[in-house]
């Protein structure tokens, strides 16, 4: 985790000792990472983790408190225009601007990043055509959707061609569906090469879509590696799920020995993380212990969240 | 903390607080009525207070002489109508772009700056100042309100005026939050302005004590320029006025910035 050890060309954003201070509230705490090109580099965590203060240093409207920040190659204490000119920003809360139209708020952007006017042009039409909002293109803003409205803020993230796109939150409140759309979005984006830093407390979206990330707690870094990495090293393969009676649930404490590694005890049910969640089951069944409902699943970042915090990534 | 005094913005740049005016024209495109609608309330005072009640009105004494009542309500009027483009652009407008549809959270995050912005909102709104204050003024023309050559200068004056205050109404926008402060400003604040600045009567009127306060006010200086300028009564008091003015707008777009920053970066 030293920045410096591989800190070429190749990091577009490097932090060391990073921390953001308001008042009493200390909202990032001294945290070390580096986000190299062309990987999808993601803050997983609960809310008021800090992720958003980590994401608003980097996007230069913030500015931190101490510690170290390079944003490809710049501070963004002394050169926020010129970061900010390479930077596509996605915001939690939706920014985009009500008074104007789909395609105005495209134009709009596009001038602010003094995007020549023909260039703007033939990009906005290749944007709306990339959001699938076409038909909307001369509606205003607000009668959108929110899927719609957080496609329209991805289109204007993109209309400068940034180098590095800031995603907060990219899909929190969407449904479902709407947020696979995003999801599909964003994993073309990332297959064409463009490096994205996403924060979530969604781990199915940081397991989907992240090459590498820090987990973040408590205005602190806790882990650090790809979704594969830190399940293999936070968790077991399998997580046995059981829902149980109060005194199904005493006797199985009483029993655990040998059943699996790791037990969490959560107030609707108990997670054992075993290398085969089938074999646990079978045993616990044979000590006579009934369950109520059992599932057997692969572990999940959640997992290791719980694992490094005992607690829930969405409370 | 170092760090935090390092981001002390640059100076705004021109070509980007453009961009600015040019995302407002855009936005009043949709809503070109609201635009249209604000050049009315003057005339109608004009109409209404000048021709109607100024009918019971002989004349006003005005620098050593007297004037007809409609030639001193005039250029306060006209002084009145670069405040509404003032308050509609440097604070209504902003007011709502800065807490509710938070316009600028999504603007600084391209190389647009907060005093770019700032710079580009006082243009607009002195932009708009100007159209009013130029319609208005056209009328005062067509009404024979105008009794000198001097009035040539009012254009200009009008704009300085339109600056200034929208400076002044921004450094409002940077203090409130609520919507219920909107309304306070309006009856506490722009209502008492309108009235008392020696719009509509001469500061003479008032007890001595009281002068000071309505001479230190921007409308004051805004509407006894621009009547020195209609009536031809151009000296060296005059000037003191377009400083005034200069001054309220280099140092309210100071304080403006620094106060919406406050609200903006954190």
């Amino acid at each position: 985790m030293t920045p410096s050890a591989s800190s070429g060309s190749d990091a577009l954003i490097v932090a060391s000792g990073l921390s953001k201070r308001f008042e009493s509230l200390i909202a990032v705490d001294g945290v070390e990472f580096e986000v190299r090109r062309g990987e999808v580099f993601g803050f997983l965590g609960p809310n008021g983790a800090g992720k958003t203060s980590t994401m608003r240093m980097i996007g230069c409207t913030s500015p931190r408190t101490s510690g170290e920040l390079r944003v490809m190659g710049m501070d963004p204490a002394t050169h926020a225009s010129e970061i900010k000119a390479r930077l596509g920003v996605v915001p939690q809360a939706d920014n985009l601007d009500i008074e104007l139209t789909v395609r105005e708020n495209l134009e709009m952007y596009a001038r602010y990043f003094d995007v020549p006017r023909d260039t703007a042009a033939e990009r906005i039409d290749e944007l709306i055509d990339f959001v699938q909002l076409r038909d909307k293109a001369t509606s205003k803003v607000d009668p959108l959707s929110g899927g719609m409205k957080r496609r329209l803020t991805i289109a204007r993230a993109l209309v400068n061609r940034p180098d590095l796109i800031l995603l907060d939150e990219p899909t929190t409140g969407l449904d479902p569906q709407a947020r696979h759309l995003v999801w599909e979005r964003l994993y073309r984006l990332k297959q064409s090469g463009v490096t994205l830093v996403i924060t979530t407390h969604y781990m199915d979206e940081a397991e989907q879509l992240c090459d590498r990330l820090v987990v973040m707690d408590k205005a602190k870094i806790v882990a650090e590696g790809s979704p594969r990495q830190l399940i293999e090293r936070y968790s077991t393969r399998e997580v046995l799920e059981l829902r149980l009676t109060d005194p199904a649930r005493k006797k199985l404490a009483a029993s655990l020995d040998g059943l699996a590694e790791r037990a969490e005890w959560l107030p609707d049910r108990v997670l054992l993380y075993t290398p085969s969640g089938d074999t646990a089951l079978a045993s616990i069944h044979e000590r006579g212990i009934e369950t109520d409902s059992a599932l057997v699943r692969r572990a999940t970042l959640e997992d290791v969240f719980l694992t490094i915090t005992g607690r829930s990534l969405i409370e | 903390m170092a760090i935090e005094a390092a981001h002390a913005s640059p100076p705004p740049s021109l070509h980007r607080a453009v961009k600015l005016v040019q995302r407002n024209i855009l936005a009043y495109k949709h809503y070109w009525i609201a635009l249209v609608s604000g050049f009315f309330e003057p005339v109608f005072y004009l109409a209404a207070v000048g021709f109607g009640v100024g009918r019971y009105v002989e004349s006003v004494p005005y620098a050593g002489t007297t004037l007809d009542y409609a030639s001193f309500l005039a250029p306060g009027m006209l002084a009145a109508s670069t405040l509404n483009g003032a308050i509609f652009d440097g604070f209504f407008g902003p007011f709502f772009k800065l807490n509710w549809m938070k316009t600028y959270d999504g603007i600084v995050t391209t190389p647009m700056s907060i005093p770019d912005i700032a710079l580009g909102e006082v243009l607009w709104a002195l932009i708009r100042g100007t159209i009013y204050g130029t319609g208005f003024l056209i009328v005062m023309t067509a009404l024979g309100l105008v009794h000198s050559p001097w009035g040539a200068l009012a254009l200009p004056a009008i704009m300085l005026s339109g600056g200034a205050l929208s400076a002044g109404a921004m450094i409002l926008t940077g203090v409130t939050k609520e919507i219920a402060s909107l309304e306070k400003v309006m009856t506490l604040v722009v209502f008492p302005l309108f009235l008392f600045s020696g719009t509509f009567f001469p500061v003479s009127l008032y007890p001595e004590y009281l002068r000071p306060v309505v001479q230190a006010t921007p409308l004051y200086h805004s509407a006894s320029l621009l009547r020195a300028l209609t009536t031809g009564e151009v000296g060296l008091g005059t000037l003191w006025h377009v400083v005034y003015l200069v001054a309220m707008l280099v140092i309210a777009s100071i304080v403006a910035t620094r106060l919406i920053r406050r609200r903006l970066i954190s």
